[in-house]
């Protein structure tokens, strides 16, 4: 690593930390802000380890302690994999400080290493949580020795380079391909998502061949699933025979393969890197418009269409926050086309439970996907230095909220509409039963729109460097999407009880309907609250 | 000092942005770049600092060529673009420092050049404070300070005056003729026309990405105002 390289690196750190603002900062909402982002990432944290611990010590208490590290090599080349996809176009391209830095005297490799060291460190400590959670599973195991602690701890340095390194290739590629369009981000968003989503439902489907009864039966279907992977990916294989065998040959080889393909990743880059940002940063103007009648619109429908075009004028902005109405989508079409016991099997494996316990779940399901990454929770921070355009326009700031509202509404409810009635054809409910999950859903909708505005008016933050900070790794997200997620896989199993118990899944859905409006109310009395007044 | 010879650049679906683009810029050059918006002076720009690829020519500063030997030029330019995106959670002082580790700046004259500069642009008391919490006229000035620090040979800004206030951009006015006295050359964009006939003795007009004229400013002008000048070549070559 060049000393430019370690130069940029340690200012994009420097410059993206909260550490930073808390020391020099004399604003109080944004020392405010970085505090409860530190925060924040601790909290999220330390959820990661405790889940991740209790995962590999239930592995080691049932003898299962040597397909730890297997398991801890597939999760480290599997998040970085997913997670880079979402982000490595956003670090690496079209970023705001890109002429300033290309006009100093930094190769284009160091500026190369120094973003993609970033982002590498900026994702780490997650990455390392998992491990050292894993690692500890394996000490119970009574597995771990000096020798093996010592490699565990180099190679969860080093494999994730792998992943991220064939994450962002991909990513640089569909850059240089998305290019040539005219919608290019559009184009971008779709090819990553197909990128993405064999992968996810790929990880869905192996999640869920491990749901058996009994903890054993799951202990070794995870074993065999482990054991299944090292045919595909030899990392996990190369990680495994060094920890539990002590086979040098195999950490030798993870530390050069890794080192490797990051110097390969880097050098071939750094050649295609300023003619691809010189193709996003710039493109021909069109001087052909002919200027038509212009329809007027109303104050809130114009707030809604301002957010389209925002969302489709960034691939990033599209692929975070459109993902789930993809896969909702994706979902509701196979439902047209198989049986609902094929579903259930999918879903639960060989679990004794009928199609009709399984349906009141549906709109949970779908809400999760759905819900998983409203704009509304993106979209106060999105506005950055363009805010003074609302600010300085006679628009009622409650208008701007409705706006940003009514465009998440359009781009999650028909698609929940959809995915119910495909589900209702699928299984076949009676109608009313129907029509009352349509009813969840929308209500379901609505509170996932208005929570997520809360949550972004109250965590808004403008001042950001790069887009990613605001939709991926923003407060604001953070804060939506860990409730969310909780909350989605509390009601999944709740409502199948509560419908098994009144016997009606018109009652169930109408109760779950009942608590997601009095849900939203609560959250609009936030948005009220957070709502800046102008 | 910078030569730009038969510079072309063609975008995706073959729309030209600049085309057969020659200029030359002499050590002790002031050199005004005027143009309608769109015109192509930024995208010239930008491929002179080697940010933006370009199709054909070649474009050399201090006989390094742009495109082959980009660090040998880099080293001796220094670019302020019309909007500076700097870092926004680095302190002034901060960013300054990244800027003057970048050119390998020593620390003795680090500090000569920002107490220098940042007194001239009443900002030194300020540059403890967040870039975020600075005005556009505040960052323009940390910009030009990051600029000025490795003392280069070649100044490229485009639209330098904007955001400024009166005594900064007279202060600004007066480093670039210091710096052209002492045999740098400086290139820069401009819209305020006044300012680009009394300060450069070398001014290029550029339309449609093509240059229409370009010369010694006493020759281009005789005796209109550059504002005439400008108008009528701009009007006559539709």
């Amino acid at each position: 690593m060049t000393s430019n390289t370690m130069l940029l690196l340690k200012t994009l750190l420097k410059s993206t930390s909260d550490i930073n603002v808390l020391k020099f900062s004399k604003d109080k909402a944004k020392r405010r802000y970085a505090t409860n982002s530190l925060i924040g990432q601790g909290v999220l944290s330390i959820v990661i380890l405790i889940y991740a611990t209790l995962l590999s010590v239930s592995l080691a208490k049932s003898n299962q302690a040597t397909i730890i590290p297997g398991l801890c090599a597939f999760i480290l080349i599997v998040m970085p994999f997913m997670f880079t996809l979402f982000k490595a176009n956003g670090y690496l391209f079209g970023f705001k400080e890109y002429d300033m830095i290309m006009s100093m005297p930094f190769s284009v490799k160091s500026i190369v290493s120094a973003k993609f060291l970033y982002m590498y460190i900026k994702s780490m400590p997650m990455y390392v949580f998992v491990s050292l959670s894993m690692l500890i599973g394996y000490a119970v195991g009574g597995c771990l020795n000096v020798g093996s602690f010592i490699q565990w701890i180099i190679m969860t340095l080093l494999i994730p380079v792998i992943p991220m390194v064939i994450a962002t290739a991909l990513g640089a590629l569909v850059v240089k391909i998305g290019a040539g369009f005219k919608y290019k981000n559009i184009v971008q968003a779709v090819l990553i998502a197909i990128l993405i989503l064999p992968v996810f439902f790929g990880r869905f489907f192996v999640e869920n061949t491990m749901r058996n009864d009994e903890l054993d039966a799951v202990m070794n279907s995870l074993a065999d699933n482990v054991n299944s992977t090292y045919a595909y990916i030899p990392v996990a294989k190369w990680f495994s025979e060094a920890v539990n065998d002590g086979v040098l040959l195999s950490f030798l080889l993870v530390v050069s393969f890794s080192i490797l393909i990051y110097v390969l990743f880097i050098i071939i880059l750094s050649k295609f890197y300023r003619r691809m940002n010189s193709q996003l940063s710039a493109s021909a103007k069109n001087t052909k418009y002919e200027l038509t009648s212009q329809k007027q619109k109303s104050m809130v429908k114009s707030i809604a269409f301002k957010e389209f075009k925002r969302m489709t004028g960034s691939s990033t902005y599209l692929l975070n926050a459109g993902l789930g109405q993809v896969m909702t989508f994706i979902m509701s079409i196979a439902l047209l086309f198989v049986k609902p016991e094929v579903v259930i099997s999918t879903m639960l494996q060989g679990a004794p439970i009928e199609a009709s316990m399984v349906f009141p779940a549906i709109p949970i399901l779908f809400y999760f996907f759905l819900g998983m990454v409203p704009t509304t929770c993106c979209s106060p921070s999105l506005e950055g230095k363009n805010y003074w355009i609302i600010q300085t326009l006679p628009i009622d700031p409650m208008d701007d909220n409705k706006g940003k509202i009514l465009y998440n509404l359009c781009i999650s409810v028909p698609f929940g509409i959809f995915a119910t009635v495909a589900a209702s054809i699928c299984f076949k409910p009676s109608i009313i039963d129907a029509i009352s999950s349509v009813i969840a859903i929308i209500s379901l909708c609505v509170f996932a729109t208005i929570f997520g505005l809360r949550s972004g008016l109250k965590h808004r933050r403008l001042d950001w460097e790069n887009e990613i900070e605001v939709i991926k790794q923003g407060m604001a997200v953070s804060m939506y999407i860990i409730p969310h997620m909780i909350s989605g896989m509390i009601m999944m199993p709740l409502v199948v009880i509560i419908s098994k118990y009144l016997h009606s899944v018109a009652a169930t859905m109408l109760i779950l309907s009942l608590i997601a409006w009095v849900l939203t109310a609560l959250s609009w009395k936030g948005v009220k609250k957070y709502t800046p007044s102008h | 000092m910078l030569k730009i010879k038969n510079y072309t650049k063609i975008y995706a679906g073959d729309k030209k942005a600049c085309e057969d683009v020659n200029i030359c810029v002499e050590s002790g050059d002031i050199f005004g770049f005027i143009g309608h918006n769109g015109a192509g002076k930024s995208t010239t720009i930008r491929a002179v600092v080697g940010v933006l690829d370009f199709t054909d020519g070649e474009i050399t500063i201090d006989g390094h060529s742009v495109k082959t030997e980009p660090m040998e030029c880099k080293k001796i330019t220094a670019y302020i673009p019309d909007n500076p995106d700097i870092y926004e959670n680095l302190t002034g002082i901060q960013y300054l420092n990244f800027v003057a580790d970048a050119y390998g700046i020593s620390s003795k004259e680090r500090s000569d050049s920002i107490k220098k500069y940042g007194d001239l642009f009443e900002i030194t008391g300020a540059l403890g404070d967040l870039i975020s919490s600075y005005s556009h006229g505040m960052r323009q000035k940390v910009a030009i300070i990051g600029a000025l620090i490795h003392k280069p040979k070649l100044l490229v800004l485009d639209e330098p005056f904007v955001g400024l206030d009166p005594k900064a951009a007279h202060t600004l006015k007066e480093i670039m003729k210091e710096l052209c006295s002492n045999g740098s050359a400086v290139f820069f964009s401009t819209h305020v026309l006044d300012v680009a006939e009394k300060l450069c003795n070398k001014i290029a007009i550029i339309k449609g990405g093509k240059i229409i004229a370009s010369g010694i400013t006493e020759d281009l002008l005789g005796d209109k105002s550059l504002e005439d000048v400008f108008l009528e070549v701009v009007d006559n070559d539709k």
